[in-house]
């Protein structure tokens, strides 16, 4: 139960992730290097609510919320209208910049140590969360909601925009779209997502440093969305599954670690390249939620 | 009459390889020519010449896709009066320009229904949450816009026909029904200026009436229309003035008959 | 002192600016993100480190392997991955991708073939022995020596010969050096096979002096691309001082500050220079409509 439960808190966490993220890697098609980088801050933020203001869960999400979606804005203000290549770019420009930051600035950080004891998780009203059965709530009612939530917007006008932007966005903006805006509102309400994957990530692990919020990570996360399939909720939460399942898979069939972790990478590099060439909507697709 | 577009003047030149150490050479192509034209409100004004004489070009000046390089672009609006060179396009098209590309520029993967909604809406309710926190409002507003490009469209039957068919992806029409939606976004986008790049390429005949049909519905309207168009029957039976450009600017204007059967006309179509 | 981080410096500077050569001559000309490039200077070093160190070659045999081995990876990228992406129209985005999914294969496969430990050259560098009183050990002042020969050697070939201009011509107008006659295909294929070449150098000299570990790679193309950031998209010259000026800047860095915060001022600059002046140094061509 202990390992079943460890798994699936696991892909909650990065349906959450993907599902956001898909929103401009899929939907807009704004490849991104740098989802890492908000995932790392918004665990760090909630390593401050935790351990230093003391929030309880909501005001908690709300406040890595506010701050993802601050620091994604004003990314995404001078960063938008670069074009496709510059623009992946300057996301990974930005993640090392900010891996940098965590890594170096040990006194408010503690650097590559990392962060512990972040812990307890309290809900108000409800007490504590605390061991997995309460993770796995927490992380699954969490989930279904960016779910929802997502879905929502996938379908909303403003979804239906983003679509169009993707296919042909000179010709939405003779349509009095301002895609500018769409695309920097598509990326603020990502980031400001990722942080409840963080948040879920912090406290659960009640350990994080910077190592596991850099450029393999963004790349994992690139790979989780591009795998599934771009554009859709369905494809978003498909990609998830599979990245977690599959060293899960590769660790079962009894390779030592050093060659299981390289083995994980080959075979999630030449996934890209076949996708990539046979299959660029993803292995679902078109398929949409 | 009232001036709804005034162009004064304009160059337009592209650098084709300029800088050090080049291969090619450097070369400079001219291809707007201190242009000047003013559009007439409620009338619809062709414009006509070879291939490859800017035209499209023109266009995309209008629409805020291109900077010239001097000269002024003004359009006075029933809404608001903008100066198309400082603005962006979707500015422009706020303030009442709608655009037809040449080709059939659609979006693949939105179904017809997406395409006029998109259109009729204006970008109004367009916010991530809305759908999810006011579902009724939002409901309603997309039932009200759905009545409202129904009744636009109803007195076409060629429109009609798409409006049946409101779930079908974009990419899956043909090339003519393709074009059909853009001109039937225009017409549900309550735009105050069409231009219009060659509409009538890719239609069959009997989607010609549907065309004139448009026009016919603008004018009454009091709306303004700009045609590039290569069809002459069309453009004796559709257009009210007409222009010959070449060489970047406009050699004459007149009525479509005058134009079409001058001399230097005829010749650039015979290429 | 300070004399001494900058000729450090200018060694570095000159290897980052071979490296940005090789990658403008891919990216001028076909406008692929090869970012793949990372893993061929990855694998040039691992080649000479086997030839050197397990075959126990002699050096200049096992340079030249490693040279050519690049050069074949690189063809191999060309036709395997980009070539049947290009024939399908598929997006810049795309490739790119695929060209991440070929740089992760390349890594974990150097990561399987050679551990994750670093590896050495055991070996007696030439000019060891000639340390007389230069500010630099004389195998850097050969690196040096040796780094500038070869750009300028290549600069002439650039301007003087047939294929120089052919390339040029590429890079000005693919359709239109077809339309004079130039094999565009064959000459894309050189392309890459010379930037192989290149990288090939500068990672053997590096890996000559400081060794080679399997995340080497990416830190050293974006230096590259940094490089080619700042001197100039489109001209060859433009990585070169972009290269150079690099190595001196992260040379003030180290000197001024900590090594730690080479990689954060790097990105700073990608940042400055991709919103305010993308075209770079030099500036490049006006693209025609």
């Amino acid at each position: 139960m202990g390992y079943l439960s460890h798994i699936i808190i696991l892909i909650n966490i990065y349906v959450i992730l993907c599902v956001a993220s898909g929103l401009i890697i899929g939907l807009s098609r704004m490849i991104s290097l740098g989802q890492a980088a908000f995932y790392g801050i918004g665990a760090y933020i909630t390593a401050l609510c935790i351990i230093l203001l003391d929030l309880s869960l909501i005001p908690s999400l709300i406040l890595v919320m506010l701050v993802n979606g601050l620091i994604s804005l004003l990314i995404a203000i001078p960063t938008i209208r670069l074009r496709g290549d510059y623009f992946i770019l300057a996301t990974l420009a930005f993640q090392f910049i900010v891996f940098a930051l965590l890594n170096n600035l040990s006194s408010v950080t503690n650097g590559s140590l990392g962060v512990s004891g972040i812990s307890p998780v309290s809900v108000m009203g409800l007490g504590g969360i605390n061991g997995q059965s309460g993770f796995l709530i927490l992380s699954a009612v969490l989930a279904i909601l960016v779910v929802l939530i997502f879905y929502f917007i996938y379908h909303s006008p403003y979804g239906v925009s983003l679509k169009a932007l993707r296919e042909d966005e000179l010709a939405l903006q003779t349509m009095g779209r301002n895609t500018r805006r769409l695309k920097i509102m598509a990326f603020v309400i990502s980031s400001a997502f990722i942080g409840w994957a963080s948040y879920i990530f912090a406290t659960y692990m009640t350990y994080i440093y910077p190592g596991g919020f850099h450029l393999d990570e963004s790349i994992f996360i690139l790979i989780a969305v591009l795998v599934g399939g771009s554009g859709s909720i369905r494809g978003a939460i498909a990609g998830a599954v599979f990245v977690i399942l599959l060293p899960e898979v590769l660790r079962y069939s009894g390779l030592p670690d050093s060659i299981a972790a390289p083995m994980e990478q080959i075979f999630f590099g030449l996934l890209l390249i076949l996708v990539m060439r046979f299959r660029p909507n993803g292995l679902l697709g078109k398929l949409k939620l | 009459m009232n001036t709804v577009l005034e162009i004064k003047e304009i160059r337009k030149s592209f650098a084709m390889n300029h800088g050090r150490a080049r291969v090619f050479g450097a070369e400079y192509k001219n291809v707007i020519n201190d242009l000047s034209i003013s559009l007439e409100e409620g009338m619809v004004t062709s414009l006509v010449g070879g291939n490859g004489e800017g035209k499209t070009t023109l266009f995309n000046l209008i629409s805020g896709l291109l900077r010239p390089d001097n000269g002024q672009i003004l359009y006075v609006g029933e809404r608001e009066s903008i100066d198309c060179i400082l603005s962006s396009p979707w500015q422009i098209a706020r303030a009442g320009i709608g655009r037809m590309f040449q080709g059939a520029r659609v979006f693949d993967e939105l179904s017809v229904k997406d395409h006029l909604l998109i259109q009729a809406r204006q970008s109004e309710g367009e916010k991530p949450f809305s759908r999810m926190l006011r579902p009724a409002r939002s409901k309603k507003l997309e039932n009200e816009l759905s009545e409202r490009i129904y009744h636009e469209l109803k007195g076409f039957e060629e429109f009609r026909a798409l409006w049946d068919a409101a779930d079908t992806p974009a990419a899956s029409l043909s090339f003519a029904r393709q074009r059909l939606l853009s001109l039937a976004g225009l017409l549900v986008g309550g735009y105050d200026l069409l231009l219009l790049d060659e509409p009538s390429s890719g239609l069959s005949r009997e989607s010609f009436e549907t065309l004139y049909k448009l026009l016919d519905v603008m004018r009454e309207r009091g709306k303004t229309v700009f045609l590039i168009e290569h069809n002459m029957e069309f453009i004796k039976k559709a257009a009210d003035t007409c222009h010959y450009m070449a060489e970047g600017r406009i050699h004459f204007s007149g009525s479509p008959e005058e134009v079409l059967d001058h001399a230097d006309v005829k010749q650039s179509y015979l290429l | 002192m300070i004399i001494q981080f900058l000729a450090n410096g200018l060694v570095n500077g000159a290897l980052i600016a071979l490296v940005a050569l090789g990658f403008s001559l891919v990216y001028n000309t076909t406008r692929i993100f090869h970012i793949a490039y990372a893993g061929i200077y990855l694998w040039a070093a691992y080649i000479l480190y086997f030839f050197l160190e397990i075959l126990h070659w002699p050096l200049a045999a096992s340079f030249l392997m490693a040279i050519l081995g690049s050069g074949l990876i690189s063809l191999a990228c060309e036709k395997l991955i980009y070539a049947p992406l290009s024939k399908r129209w598929r997006s810049p985005n795309s490739l790119m991708i695929s060209s991440v999914g070929v740089l992760i294969l390349m890594v974990s496969l150097g990561e399987l073939a050679f551990g994750n430990a670093a590896r050495y050259a055991d070996i007696e560098l030439p000019g060891s022995g000639l340390d007389i009183g230069l500010l630099l050990p004389g195998f850097k002042v050969i690196s040096l020596l040796l780094v500038t020969v070869v750009i300028v050697l290549f600069f002439l070939f650039l301007k003087y010969s047939s294929l120089g201009i052919r390339i040029r011509a590429l890079r000005d107008d693919e359709l239109l050096s077809r339309v004079f006659g130039v094999n565009t295909t064959l000459l894309k294929a050189g392309l890459f096979v010379l930037s192989g070449f290149l990288v090939a150098i500068a990672s053997g000299l590096n890996m000559l002096d400081m060794g080679i570990n399997p995340h080497l790679g990416i830190p050293v193309f974006i230096n590259a691309f940094v490089a080619l950031v700042i001197g100039g998209i489109g001209r060859f010259d433009g990585p070169v001082l972009g290269g150079i000026l690099l190595g001196l800047l992260q040379a003030m860095t180290e000197y001024f500050f900590d090594s730690r915060w080479v990689i954060m001022v790097t990105f700073i600059l990608l940042f400055i220079f991709l919103i305010i002046r993308p075209q770079g140094l030099i500036p490049s061509r006006t693209r025609a409509f």
